[in-house]
């Protein structure tokens, strides 16, 4: 039990050790897109200001009555903000499917090592799994501790009389991409992440299925991710089916939604499981 | 040691050839250990199982000889290497007789020219 | 001993293996022979479980091949399975951190037999080099069986000759050795069971000495009466 254990912690320090310049990169993209924004963004409200006040020899007052004052939501609503986001929730996604296909593709059929390792091959599985998602909370934390900085860099720049006082919380709040991807709200984070965690099962799954029947094995894969669909908003349309709103309660509709994405995920699983080992092509 | 076996007649034969050839030479003394199945099937690059096949082979014929727990040995009975010589040297005669047999000469033609191969050889290993 | 029975495989509708059943014994050198495309490197997957098959029993020592006999069989594959980033010395430590059967010192004693530079990057490497270390990656390991697809594919002679010297040496001593190739000239007198395969079946399985011995016929000799008619 043990060196199995270390065998996955080794497994999983090497997949992420193959990951790691690809985050970086990630990371440094986040990083320089948001330092512009965050800098950018209030140097040209200042600067439109002061011209406007020159050019039409206004006061403060005035010329900010006609630009409003600037709010954090400004900064986080640019490209410079939300490209990187967008960035790395695609590149993610693009990974997940990658982490899989580049041990098949290329020179170098590194599948032929990792499925002969005297370890269980869903150690692999849980492995190329934990990464993504050890990439998906580094990305989130960096991305926290750039916002915080952000603010505080925002607030510097700009005049306090000039700043529309909204506190990090509610700027964030409004936006929908921050609202669903940081824990904001601990309860819709919770819920992002477990729909997250799902969906990647049902991906991995998906590329097992290509792996081990090659086309037979996409067309069993569109299958299996309509089943899994109706299976997940089952419950949402549940009321609809029944044709009752009140027969059953929100807290139980969203246990039965718990339960059917719990139910996916088992199944995928237990599907991948046997492909790797049982199916599973070089 | 380099030694090229040919394809067609069984290996083990071959290394037995190569050995007795070794043993009439003297490059193998009587009582000589030999090397261990696999130094010798490395050396021959050859697999070690062909080697064990011709040691055996030679054992029964008595050309070696294995104390418990020691390498095999060469023989030192007199009577084994006196055949061994006496065959080696039929055999030889008999593939050089079948050679020039096409040939009419007589055997005092031949004499010399036996002679003067000899003498030639002789000046090369010198 | 790897014992395969019956074991049938399909490709959509071309069968590629037909009821094939042979065994490899520990102690023996086995080459599995056939032209190309007749499902050697099929057999050798089946074994190893990186195959599904659509029928047919493959155990090792009596015991289904599970993760764990991964310690006890190793496959060395006609392709570079190192990472082409790692160095041979990397390439090493991997297998060390996941393989009870590693053992150190054998593997430096063939990277000193292959002349191979352990802080040489595998893309740099050439063919014949990458080879050696795909084999220095299996026969490193203590264990009881090898099998290895095409060892002479697109290798220069000299390095050809040094792979050939494995085979003689102690490297494989006492092991089970299952080769498939196509190049069998380099290899025949070093064979104790030849496996002609063709057109999914076993046509023929004998050992290569007894064959010399009852019927003066080379493997080759052997080979060009099926191929050939």
């Amino acid at each position: 039990m043990k060196k199995t254990l270390k065998a996955f912690l080794n497994l999983t320090a090497f997949e992420l050790d193959r990951l790691s310049k690809f985050l970086y990169a990630l990371i440094g993209v986040t990083l320089v897109a948001n330092m512009i924004g965050y800098v950018l963004i209030p140097l040209r409200f200042t600067d439109r200001i002061n011209a406007y006040m020159v050019q039409n020899s206004v006061t403060e007052q005035q010329a900010l009555e006609v630009y409003g004052e600037l709010s954090f939501y400004d900064i986080l609503q640019t490209s410079w903000i939300l490209g990187p986001i967008a960035l790395g929730v695609s590149a993610l996604l693009l990974y997940a499917f990658f982490i899989w296909y580049r041990e098949w593709l290329g020179k170098n059929t590194f599948a032929y090592r990792l499925l002969m390792l005297p370890i269980p091959r869903m150690h692999i599985f849980y492995s190329k799994f934990v990464v993504i998602y050890v990439s998906i909370f580094t990305l989130i934390a960096i991305q926290i501790v750039s916002l915080i900085f952000g603010f505080n860099l925002m607030s510097a720049l700009v005049p306090s009389e000039w700043l529309r006082h909204m506190s990090f919380f509610s700027a964030l709040s409004m936006h929908p991409f921050f609202y669903y991807i940081l824990p904001l709200e601990p309860w819709i984070f919770l819920a992002i992440n477990g729909i997250g965690l799902v969906f990647l099962h049902v991906t991995f799954t998906v590329i097992l299925l290509e792996r081990s029947f090659s086309v037979k094995g996409i067309l069993i894969g569109i299958t299996y991710v309509l089943i899994t669909l109706l299976i997940a908003l089952f419950p949402a349309f549940l009321p609809e089916l029944i044709g009752n709103h009140y027969y059953l309660y929100n807290s139980e509709l969203l246990i039965l939604t718990v339960l059917s994405l719990g139910l996916i995920s088992f199944t995928s699983i237990m599907i991948s499981r046997f492909l790797l080992n049982k199916k599973i092509t070089v | 040691m380099n030694v090229t076996f040919n394809k067609r007649d069984p290996i083990y034969l071959q290394v037995i050839t190569h050995l007795k050839k070794q043993m009439v030479s003297g490059d193998l003394q009587p009582g000589e250990e030999m090397p261990s199945r696999r130094q010798l099937a490395n050396q021959l690059k050859i697999n070690p199982n062909t080697v064990q096949r011709a040691y055996s082979e030679m054992e029964e014929q008595r050309l070696l000889f294995t104390e418990t727990n020691r390498p095999s040995r060469i023989t030192e009975d007199p009577a084994v290497l006196k055949q061994l010589k006496k065959e080696w040297l039929n055999q030889a005669i008999d593939r050089f007789v079948s050679a020039i047999d096409p040939i009419d000469l007589s055997l005092e033609d031949l004499m010399p020219m036996i002679q003067e191969e000899l003498s030639n050889r002789k000046k090369d290993v010198k | 001993m790897i014992e395969i029975t019956d074991i049938h495989k399909q490709f959509g509708r071309k069968k590629v293996l037909n009821g094939v059943s042979f065994t490899v014994n520990k102690g023996e050198i086995s080459c599995l022979v056939g032209v190309n495309g007749v499902g050697k490197t099929t057999i050798l997957n089946a074994i190893m479980n990186l195959t599904p098959l659509k029928s047919g029993k493959i155990s090792i020592d009596g015991e289904k091949l599970t993760s764990s006999l991964y310690n006890k069989i190793a496959f060395i594959p006609d392709a570079a399975i190192s990472l082409p980033h790692y160095n041979v010395q990397e390439s090493m430590d991997f297998m060390a951190d996941y393989y009870d059967t590693w053992n150190a010192r054998r593997a430096k004693d063939i990277v000193t037999f292959f002349r191979l530079n352990p802080s040489d990057k595998l893309h740099d490497l050439s063919k014949g080099n990458q080879a050696k270390v795909n084999l220095l990656l299996g026969l490193a390991l203590d264990v009881d069986y090898i099998l290895m697809d095409e060892p002479f594919s697109g290798i220069d002679v000299f390095t050809r000759e040094q792979i050939t010297e494995v085979f003689s040496s102690y490297l494989v001593e006492d092991r089970g050795v299952l080769i498939t190739t196509h190049e069998i000239n380099d290899i025949e007198h070093l064979l104790d069971k030849v496996i002609l395969l063709d057109e999914g079946k076993i046509y023929k399985e004998f050992n290569a000495e007894v064959m010399r011995e009852t019927e003066g016929k080379s493997v080759i000799d052997v080979m060009r009466e099926v191929y050939n008619g």
